[in-house]
């Protein structure tokens, strides 16, 4: 669901602090934006939130464009709230790293059948921008022009990140129990 | 990289399969990640996440508060210019005057309506004869007296005299200008005065009266 042709009324009225378009406003970014700070790790996702709609007051009034590009710019504010809060924390999400040395947790046939804590466990693997680059093209449809101005990278430098993070899950993948996996065997039949 | 960009694209889109061994199980995991991060509800949020925002925004400013400001600014600039343009055009006015030689504050007197009791040479109710005020008194008259035998032209300098004009190329040494009625009838009276012989007229001559001049004066 989008804003769509009202968007300029909703924006206008914004500026001049009406309740209706903040909360008009919320309804449309929020979800997402919450999803994006689940999935990168936050501490208090929630409270993030709110702060980036407070950030989002401030930058309001300088903001040109359309939806899709207050979009970005909400995203934006977002993984700036989120490295702050990591840094109030005193601590950065580093990727972590995966129990190999025991049995494996998981047959790579059983990938598709991962839970929430699975899935989040190999996406902690990732370091936080591959991550990033992951939950931002993957959940949320934007661009790579679009990732690397949420991001603040080069259009490059994104694509760099995405070949990355594919590589790394790959290769966590296939170490956590690639012989079994059936696909596997299909494929090397074939 | 550029393949693996591409197979980033294909991961994305979904299409690649079983027949890729390579990337099956990423894709595996990416449709599973898609599926497990659904889109959280935010409504018993909203309300909170609200007020914050509403609390912030006083500090920019909004244009509510602008539109209270406007009127009252508005009005205390036009106050202000009317103050400078009314201070201005007095200040204007004065230089002019003053450059043809003619008392700005005595032009003032003379503007139609000004209260006649408010002008220099005005009629003063207690004395209407005008005797007494010695600003208005000349100093000096026409004939000259034995004690001071330079003092013969009729006009002498009279730098007391308060409210005159003050002497110019245009009206020194012709009297009074016919434009000053008021002072001139004084002075036409003051000379009847000391053609009769009057001792007011005939007794001081000088142009600084002293302070004993001005007791007598009283005591007249």
């Amino acid at each position: 669901m989008t804003i769509g042709d009202r968007f300029a009324e909703v924006l206008a009225a914004a500026r001049d602090g009406e309740d209706w378009a903040w909360a008009e406003l919320y309804r449309e970014l929020a979800p997402e934006l919450l999803r994006f700070l689940n999935a990168l790790g936050a501490n208090d996702a929630e409270d993030c939130l709110g702060e980036t709609f407070v950030s989002m007051v401030r930058q309001l009034p300088g903001f040109e464009g359309d939806e899709a590009g207050l979009r970005s710019l909400a995203f934006m504010i977002a993984r700036s709230r989120l490295v702050d809060s990591w840094r109030k924390a005193g601590r950065c999400p580093l990727q972590t790293e995966l129990d190999h040395g025991t049995e494996p947790t998981m047959p790579a046939a059983d990938a598709a059948a991962l839970d929430d804590a699975g899935v989040s466990e190999i996406l902690a693997a990732l370091s936080p921008d591959q991550r990033s680059v992951v939950v931002l093209r993957l959940l949320h449809g934007f661009s790579v022009a679009e990732t690397a101005e949420i991001l603040d990278r080069s259009a490059g430098a994104v694509k760099q990140l995405q070949h990355r993070a594919v590589s790394a899950l790959r290769s966590e993948l296939t170490e956590s129990g690639a012989a079994a996996s059936p696909l596997t065997e299909v494929g090397e039949v074939s | 990289m550029g393949d693996d960009n591409t197979d980033f694209d294909r991961l994305l889109a979904g299409g690649i399969g079983a027949d890729d061994p390579k990337l099956s199980q990423v894709a595996a995991f990416l449709d599973r990640v898609q599926t497990t991060q659904e889109l959280p509800g935010v409504a018993e949020l909203e309300a909170a996440h609200i007020a914050r925002v509403r609390a912030s925004l006083p500090v920019l400013g909004t244009p509510r508060t602008q539109h209270r400001e406007r009127p009252a600014s508005r009005t205390r600039r036009l106050l202000v210019g009317l103050a400078v343009g009314l201070v201005a055009s007095l200040s204007t006015g004065a230089g002019v005057a003053a450059a043809f030689g003619v008392n700005p504050i005595e032009a003032i007197t003379k503007l139609p309506g000004f209260p006649a009791q408010l002008r220099p040479g005005g009629v003063d109710p207690k004395n209407p004869n005008g005797a007494g005020d010695p600003t208005s008194i000349p100093q000096a008259t026409g004939v000259p007296s034995a004690d001071h035998p330079g003092n013969g032209n009729g006009q002498t300098a009279q730098p007391t005299q308060a409210g005159g004009p003050k002497p110019s190329a245009s009206n020194n040494g012709r009297g009074q200008d016919k434009t000053h009625p008021t002072p001139k009838a004084t002075k036409a009276s003051d000379k009847a005065k000391s053609d009769d012989g009057s001792p007011r007229a005939t007794d001081k001559p000088s142009a600084t009266p002293t302070k004993k001049d001005k007791s007598d004066k009283d005591k007249d």
